[in-house]
């Protein structure tokens, strides 16, 4: 874990345990300082608590479901930019959750270089 | 001699002369007066002093006309002078000599007579003329002995209407009957003067002369002609000529000829001829006619698709048949004819016809028989047979006509329609113009609409079984009738309708109108399909290609889910510089993952066998409480891991027919999920229900919500505190796979914050 005051600060939520461990490997090999959560519901409550730089969030889990989370983002005037990780094609899953908080999304199973690059730009 | 001597001698001499010649001309006398010939004592100026009776009869002057008369009036003019030179010749004493001369008669007849002059002495001197005349016109003496013989034959003769002549070998008339004369239009006088060719038409001259040489040189002596004469008035008269030739001593002597005037007859006979030759040809017409009437009507016979035959009346035997009898009976006319129904079929059937026949020619009226069996080589055939009477001009029955028709098909079609309409399943009825209300509909109709009996719906129009709006949004009142509208124009129309049953439940059809005629009226009928099932089906699969989409869907989602960390972790080791904890660490995720998406790739192969029906089970007679027992170890681990606590009621149960491994599979699986779900506390039993096995599970753990979709693929459940669970999500899908190919039910029962018990019933066989 880097504990640098410039690093960026990231929050994975993924309700796959290994993906999340998956994701938080290669952001930490990128200098990413990580942090994880399992749902929606310990995304909005570690959110509240900390600020992070970027949101990488699974769209199908269970619990909350996306359209309820940017609400709850909304609600607690979280401004946090998203990268959204899915499954299937963009168009059918996240046609309801588009907000302009996500700048961008990437399908699983993803390319870690192309992952990198991608948060990088946001980042910028 | 003296003197007075010779005186007395002379005197004796003259005495006895006298004496003698007084004797002679009492002979003469007695001749004279009988003969037959004429004799005439004329002086020397002609004038007659005698005549006898022959001479009467020869002249036809009498004794009293002629005495003191000249002799001239017998005597053609020609003649005279010689006559007078004649009776000269005497009186110079010329002694007896022959003449021919022709005389005349009383009525002017010219006669021939051949004359013998005789001087007469008197004292030595001659003092008279005699003559004795022969008639040699042999017409005197015929006439003499027809005028004299036979009055008869007289009267026939002057009387009679034919014409009767007699006519010389050389074709001059001798004699002829005032019939003759009206006949020809000439006198007697002009047609003594000629002779009959002169009156022949010129073309029958020829004709004529041979047929008088034929007679006159022949054996036989009479003939018959027909000949045409041209009468005074230049007119054409056709003549019927019966000719008897007279002979004397085989020599021909004159013609004794009959004429009748056929004229009006040959008139008649060309009129007739003419006429005949008319009616032959307009009977040649009229027999061509006919035979073509005859041709064609045998030919209509001969075609028609229906059986004719004819009986006589009497022995009801074939006199005709046509070719359609030929064909329904497989015999051939030759085979037929002259035989009876008794020779085809069998008694009874034939006793059957010939009653029927008899009863037709008793009461002289056609019989129908609408329908009528009849045993044929090509099985039993149904014929339609009219019999008609065929009566005589007296009105007996002469003949049995009889017309059949093969209704075997029709009837078949009829029966065929009958039993459709009776058997269907769809609703046949018939709606009648111009309010398309309802008159009649089969039994189906009544099942499908829910109605007590047909006249619940007789006269009600389709709108009115039917909801007030179809499906999109038309009025049904409207929409029906545009349909209607369009069946009639088009002859028929298919669309789809939903109507309402009486009971108020409206049901999808198809409905297919149809535009029917009927005793010259047109009619719709209508054929309903309820197609509630088909229907029911459509959404069926409509929702299993969703399933299949979604299926589909979350296997893709499924499979990439284990692979995003495998083809990360294998990113890095790849790329990044790891120490050997963190490159442990990583091919371990990796591996992990690797098994997950095997286990995956297997429950989905297990779960599509099952699908597809493909899944076999090998049963064997297995204890399940055993099989219970492994489980309990095989999950041994897990359940100390969890601080459960397990409780089996092993039930008194027979060993049962399953697939062991994978009723194993079932238990562990059910088993599985209640330690996960579960608090610590599982109680497990089996029971003996019927003829099956019933296996409880019951956990103590939060509950599910009642939902059936947990046996679906994939369905992992609403978590109640977000908690989720590893697994494949395909295994209770299986389970319930597994159960229902042992014929067996798996079901569950859960209260919420109270547990759930999972309930497996296996049958025993």
């Amino acid at each position: 874990m880097v504990n640098s005051a410039s690093a960026k600060k990231i929050i994975v939520v993924d309700d796959e345990s290994d993906i999340r461990e998956s994701v938080k490997n290669i952001l930490e090999d990128n200098k990413f300082e990580v942090e994880i959560a399992k749902d929606g519901k310990e995304l909005i409550r570690k959110l509240l608590k900390q600020k992070f730089d970027l949101i990488l969030l699974d769209v199908l889990m269970p619990g909350l479901t996306t359209k309820e989370i940017i609400a709850g983002l909304e609600k607690n005037k979280i401004k946090t930019p998203i990268i959204f990780l899915t499954v299937v094609r963009f168009a059918d899953q996240t046609k309801e959750s588009i907000t302009p908080q996500m700048v961008d999304y990437i399908e699983k199973p993803f390319n870690n270089a192309d992952l990198i690059n991608r948060i990088k730009k946001v980042l910028k | 001699m003296v003197k007075s001597e010779r005186e007395g001698l002379a005197q004796e001499e003259a005495r006895i002369y006298l004496e003698k010649l007084e004797e002679k001309l009492e002979y003469y006398k007695q001749n004279v007066i009988n003969s037959s010939d004429a004799v005439i004592i004329q002086d020397f100026n002609g004038i007659v002093k005698a005549w006898n009776k022959g001479a009467e009869r020869i002249y036809g002057f009498t004794e009293k006309e002629m005495l003191g008369k000249s002799i001239l009036k017998v005597i053609a003019r020609e003649y005279h002078a010689e006559a007078k030179k004649n009776i000269n010749l005497i009186k110079q004493g010329k002694p007896t000599f022959k003449v021919k001369q022709i005389r005349k008669t009383k009525d002017n007849q010219k006669i021939f007579v051949n004359i013998t002059y005789s001087p007469i002495y008197e004292k030595g001197e001659i003092v008279e003329i005699g003559t004795s005349e022969e008639d040699v016109s042999e017409l005197k003496k015929s006439i003499e002995k027809l005028k004299g013989s036979e009055e008869k034959f007289r009267s026939i003769f002057e009387h009679s209407e034919i014409g009767v002549s007699i006519v010389g070998i050389d074709g001059k008339w001798l004699e002829v009957n005032p019939a003759l004369c009206k006949m020809t239009g000439y006198s007697k006088k002009e047609l003594l003067s000629k002779g009959y060719l002169q009156l022949t038409i010129p073309e029958d001259i020829e004709k004529t002369k041979n047929f008088s040489k034929r007679l006159i040189n022949g054996k036989k002596d009479y003939g018959y002609l027909e000949k045409r004469y041209i009468t005074k008035d230049k007119k054409i008269i056709w003549v019927y000529l019966s000719v008897t030739l007279i002979r004397e001593a085989h020599a021909p002597k004159y013609f004794v000829v009959h004429t009748e005037n056929i004229t009006e007859r040959k008139k008649v006979e060309t009129e007739l001829k003419m006429y005949k030759e008319h009616l032959e040809f307009l009977v040649k017409n009229r027999t061509l006619e006919l035979e073509k009437e005859k041709s064609f009507s045998e030919s209509v016979i001969e075609n028609i698709p229906n059986m004719i035959f004819v009986k006589d009346a009497k022995e009801l035997k074939f006199e005709l048949f046509n070719r359609a009898g030929e064909k329904l009976l497989g015999q051939k006319r030759e085979n037929l004819i002259g035989k009876s129904d008794y020779n085809f079929f069998p008694k009874k059937q034939a006793d059957f016809f010939t009653n029927k026949d008899r009863h037709v020619l008793k009461s002289k009226k056609l019989l129908d028989i609408p329908e009528e069996p009849i045993k044929t080589p090509r099985g039993e055939r149904l014929l339609h047979t009219k019999k008609i009477p065929i009566l005589n001009k007296q009105g007996k029955p002469l003949s049995l006509l009889g017309i059949s028709e093969d209704i075997t098909e029709r009837k078949e079609a009829e029966e065929k329609y009958k039993s459709l309409y009776e058997s269907s399943a769809d609703a046949i009825m018939t709606l009648e113009p111009p309010s398309w209300k309802f008159t009649s509909g089969n039994p189906a109709t009544i099942k499908m609409f829910k109605i007590k009996n047909e006249k619940e719906f007789i006269s009600k129009a389709p709108w009115e079984y039917s909801p007030k709006y179809q499906p999109d949004k038309q009025l049904s009142s409207e929409k029906a009738k545009k349909m209607i509208m369009r069946a009639m124009e088009e002859g028929s129309n298919l669309f789809e309708w939903t109507h309402k049953r009486f009971n108020g439940e409206n049901f999808p059809a198809t409905v297919l109108l149809s535009r029917i005629k009927r005793d010259g009226k047109t009619y719709l009928q209508a054929t309903v399909r309820d197609i509630t099932e088909q229907k029911k089906m459509e959404e069926k699969a409509k929702e299993s290609d969703i399933m299949k989409t979604e299926f589909l869907s979350a296997i893709s989602h499924e499979l990439r889910t284990p692979i995003t960390p495998i083809k990360s972790q294998i990113q890095r080791l790849l790329s990044t510089e790891l120490d050997k904890k963190e490159q442990i660490d990583s091919l371990e995720i990796a591996l992990r993952n690797t098994i997950r998406m095997d286990r995956l790739i297997q429950d989905l192969l297990e779960i599509s066998r099952i699908k597809a029906g493909k899944f076999n089970i090998f049963k064997k007679k297995a204890d399940l409480n055993k099989t219970i027992n492994e489980a309990i170890i095989d999950l041994s681990g897990f359940i100390k891991e969890k601080n459960t606590s397990i409780t089996f009621e092993a039930g008194k149960i027979p060993e049962i027919n399953m697939d062991r491994d994978r009723i194993l599979e079932v238990i562990i699986n059910i088993l599985d999920n209640s330690i996960k779900f579960g608090k610590g506390k599982i109680s497990i039993s089996t029971k003996k229900e019927g003829n099956s096995i019933l296996i409880k599970i019951k956990d103590n753990g939060i509950g599910i919500i009642q939902n059936e979709k947990i046996f679906s693929p994939f369905y992992r459940g609403e978590k109640i505190d977000s908690q989720k669970y590893e697994g494949t999500g395909l295994g209770l899908s299986i389970c319930r796979g597994i159960i229902e190919t042992h014929n067996g039910k798996i079901w569950f029962d859960s209260k919420r914050g109270e547990g759930t018990t999972f309930f497996v019933k296996i049958p025993i066989k």
